[in-house]
């Protein structure tokens, strides 16, 4: 199988340690995580607020990670579009799934879709995983 | 306390180099004579976001740090003279203002013919931002009216910053830095307490920004609002403009209100000193409604093009809408079936069709997930998908889909002729804002209905009489059907005519709220609501009556004709009387804000310890315009 490039970092091995190099930095979503019901909404929800203190230095949620590195940011936007990425590699395309790529700075975007989409149960083992687990099980995939 | 002290030694340094800079302000004006008129230059008072003159001037922001003179809040020539001088200043002092101020500094050097800058200056973080946000593009961000949050009712608007050069592809897009201005909220606060600092200003407004794929998310994803976006005509420079003004109002705080300094008022700010001849604000003062602040954009020539970005909820219904009834019939039986029943009872059709199948129906489960259950069943259809290979790309989307700029205008002004069993007079009707079902839906969302501040007047012999005035008015009738269950209901408060005999009619204020169903019958809708309400009047026995109701009716909403057939029913058990209402309203729309009507209202009033009942009956012609 044709090998595509992938991560324009070197530093691949150290892929599991994601969270560990960046403490502060979370990917705690799982795929498909619920949200809450309507009445949330009705009462609470999204009042167009923002809570906290929030500078344009540190950009809300992704306090504490280097985003300059493409796999943290990679990892990060995986961690807010769990559902797309996975739609999107099944489908073999879409908008989520251009975006991985373009942050993972991968140049042979068909292929990326191609090979994701053939080893889908590969890269999403199961409905409790996380962003970090999809970058890493993507990885794998693509380095063959 | 070494705190205290380092404020006040902090203070008096301020004081000290103030003063400085006063005693220098006759040497400023004949160093920079150009100066004297700079405090009238319409960026410098956008730049500084002052409004009004003279005594009555004064600037929007509410933030001490935002001002280098004490008086700068409400004088635009000591804020200016505090700028000049504290950016001549070689002191670290000075550098700061610079690195403060960048857009300020741009006005100064461009207006004096003057450098500011100094070799020497070091902005560390600015620098980083600015390279961070290597952006040529502008867009406006519409996500469409979300009647379930108070906020958001009217929809709301931001900011995103693209490089475009980099990619003409949406693959970029979801990165980029969205811009946003909100009033910063404890997550936990309830509801009313939240309209009532909401609307008289509690809240503090912050601009923030943040990956724009984090408010698709909530947007799209969450409250499943449809979201359209604006491209900006921004040159390079109306592009730098933007970035350094936006960097001055970094951390800066605001009072929010959400009718008038709100997120689409502020955004308008800010562009205002983009192209500071424009006075975007300027019509926005008493209210300012997301979508009209779009037109305004529209009508001076801002947009370029508009992009739709539908949420989930459309996404699935362009999705099952492209297939035939039986196939969508399977679609809707993913619900309640298992994975391989479901891939068993598709597994018949070609492989593009089992893909458009597929597609859809995970769309379907994506829309009602949460318990680990219905997480691994969308997983397990995913890995199904997946199997299939891409097949073809696109299926036919609906064409022509009507943006919401260029629905109705929200403000509605009605007159006409109504006429009951005895006598003929007038009607008059204002509403301040914003759709109802009886208006023009093209551009508007079918089933949904959001008036705010609406009164109705009528007259009868030269008698002037209100006859309601409605505060809020809200109706959620979206349909239910075999794939999404939706709660419909409605809320309406004010003041409405009652009648109490022949001679007596008063305005009672009231609360009543119904939820239930809405189903499709062919192209109408038919409703059935149950509820309750709250009534006031010192002309009842007990001044509060509360009590249950029933509502049901068909709604049709067609380009040119919308109409509503309803009846209502109150119950009064304190007084053992009901109030029965028939409504059939049309409207006929002859032009994108001007429509004619003809509506039929019919009130029965029953008491049945006394064995009244009365009827009062009525027909109404009328026109009305949008503006």
């Amino acid at each position: 199988m044709k090998k595509v490039k992938l991560f324009a970092i070197a530093a691949v091995a150290s892929l599991p340690m994601l969270a560990q190099a960046n403490p502060g930095c979370g990917f705690g979503s799982s795929l498909f995580e619920g949200e809450e019901g309507t009445l949330y909404h009705v009462i609470a929800a999204t009042t167009n607020g923002t809570s906290g203190n929030q500078t344009f230095g540190m950009t809300s949620g992704t306090l504490g990670c280097d985003t300059s590195k493409p796999i943290v940011a990679a990892a990060l936007f995986v961690n807010d579009n769990m559902d797309e990425v996975a739609e999107n590699i099944a489908n073999g395309e879409g908008e989520a799934l251009l975006t991985l790529a373009t942050l993972l700075e991968v140049e042979a975007t068909d292929e990326f879709a191609v090979l994701a989409q053939q080893n889908f149960d590969q890269i999403f083992t199961s409905e409790d995983v996380t962003a970090e687990e999809v970058i890493v099980n993507l990885n794998q995939v693509v380095q063959g | 306390m070494p705190v205290i002290r380092l404020i006040v030694v902090f203070a008096i340094m301020m004081i000290a180099h103030y003063s400085h800079a006063q005693t220098n302000t006759t040497t400023l004006f004949s160093t920079y004579p150009a100066l004297q008129e700079l405090q009238y230059h319409p960026r410098w008072l956008k730049l500084v976001h002052y409004k009004g003159t003279g005594k009555q001037q004064e600037s929007l922001v509410d933030d001490e740090q935002f001002f280098l003179a004490p008086t700068g809040k409400t004088s635009a020539q000591d804020e200016l003279l505090a700028t000049l001088s504290f950016a001549l200043q070689q002191t670290e002092q000075g550098q700061r203002s610079r690195c403060r101020f960048p857009a300020r500094i741009k006005f100064l050097e461009q207006n004096l013919n003057i450098s500011l800058k100094k070799s020497s200056d070091v902005c560390p973080e600015f620098e980083t931002w600015r390279a961070d946000n290597n952006v040529d593009t502008a867009w406006l961000i519409f996500p469409s009216a979300y009647l379930n949050s108070p906020s958001s009712m009217f929809g709301h608007t931001l900011l995103r910053l693209d490089k475009e050069s980099k990619s003409n592809n949406r693959g970029t897009a979801l990165t980029a830095n969205a811009v946003n201005y909100a009033a910063n909220v404890d997550e936990q606060e309830n509801g009313f307490l939240y309209a009532f600092k909401g609307l008289f200003g509690g809240y503090l407004g912050y601009f923030s920004m943040m990956p724009y794929y984090k408010k698709v998310k909530e947007y799209s994803r969450i409250e499943n609002r449809d979201i359209w976006e604006y491209k900006l005509n921004l040159n390079a420079e109306e592009m730098e403009w933007l970035l350094l003004h936006l960097w001055e109002l970094d951390q800066i705080r605001f009072d929010y209100y959400f009718t008038t300094q709100n997120c689409s008022y502020q955004l308008l700010a800010l562009l205002d000193v983009v192209r500071p001849d424009g006075n975007l604000t300027n019509h926005f003062e008493l209210i300012a409604i997301p979508i009209d602040t779009i037109r305004e954009l529209k009508q001076h020539n801002w947009i370029e093009r508009a992009v739709f970005r539908p949420s989930k909820a459309t996404e699935f219904y362009d999705s099952v809408n492209a297939l035939p009834h039986e196939q969508q019939d399977h679609v809707a039986s993913v619900k309640s079936k298992s994975i391989a029943d479901f891939i068993t009872s598709i597994d018949h059709y070609d492989l593009q069709t089992q893909i458009d199948i597929t597609n859809a129906s995970y769309k379907l489960l994506r829309l009602d997930k949460g318990t680990k259950k219905a997480r691994r069943k969308a997983l397990t259809l995913l890995r199904y998908r997946s199997r299939l290979g891409k097949g073809q790309t696109d299926i036919t989307l609906p064409v022509g889909r009507i943006k919401p700029e260029d629905g109705h205008e929200g403000s509605r002004f009605t007159v006409g002729t109504i006429a009951n069993e005895e006598t003929a007079g007038a009607l008059l009707d204002y509403k301040i804002t914003y759709h109802g079902l009886d208006d023009p839906v093209s551009g508007y969302a079918e089933g949904a209905h959001i008036n705010f501040l609406h009164a109705q007047a009528t007259v009868f012999d030269d008698t002037v009489k209100l006859q309601r005035f409605d505060v809020l008015d809200i109706r959620s009738l979206a349909a239910s059907d075999q794939f999404i269950d939706r709660l419909a209901w409605q809320v309406k408060t004010g003041w409405e005519r009652k009648v109490f005999n022949q001679q007596e009619q008063v305005l009672v204020a009231q609360l009543q709220a119904q939820f239930g169903k809405v189903y499709k019958l062919g192209k109408f809708n038919w409703y059935a609501l149950l509820g309750g309400h709250v009534e006031h009047s010192d002309r009842y026995t007990n001044p509060y009556q509360a009590g249950p109701n029933v509502s049901t009716g068909l709604f049709h909403q067609g380009n040119h004709y919308v109409t509503e057939v309803a009846f209502k029913a109150f119950y009064y058990p304190d007084e053992d009387s009901t109030r029965q209402h028939w409504y059939w309203n049309n409207t006929w729309s002859y032009a994108r804000n001007a429509s004619f009507g003809i509506e039929l209202n019919s009130t029965n009033y029953s008491d049945t310890s006394n064995q009244k009942n009365e009827a009062y009956n009525s027909l109404t012609l009328k026109t009305a315009f949008f503006f």
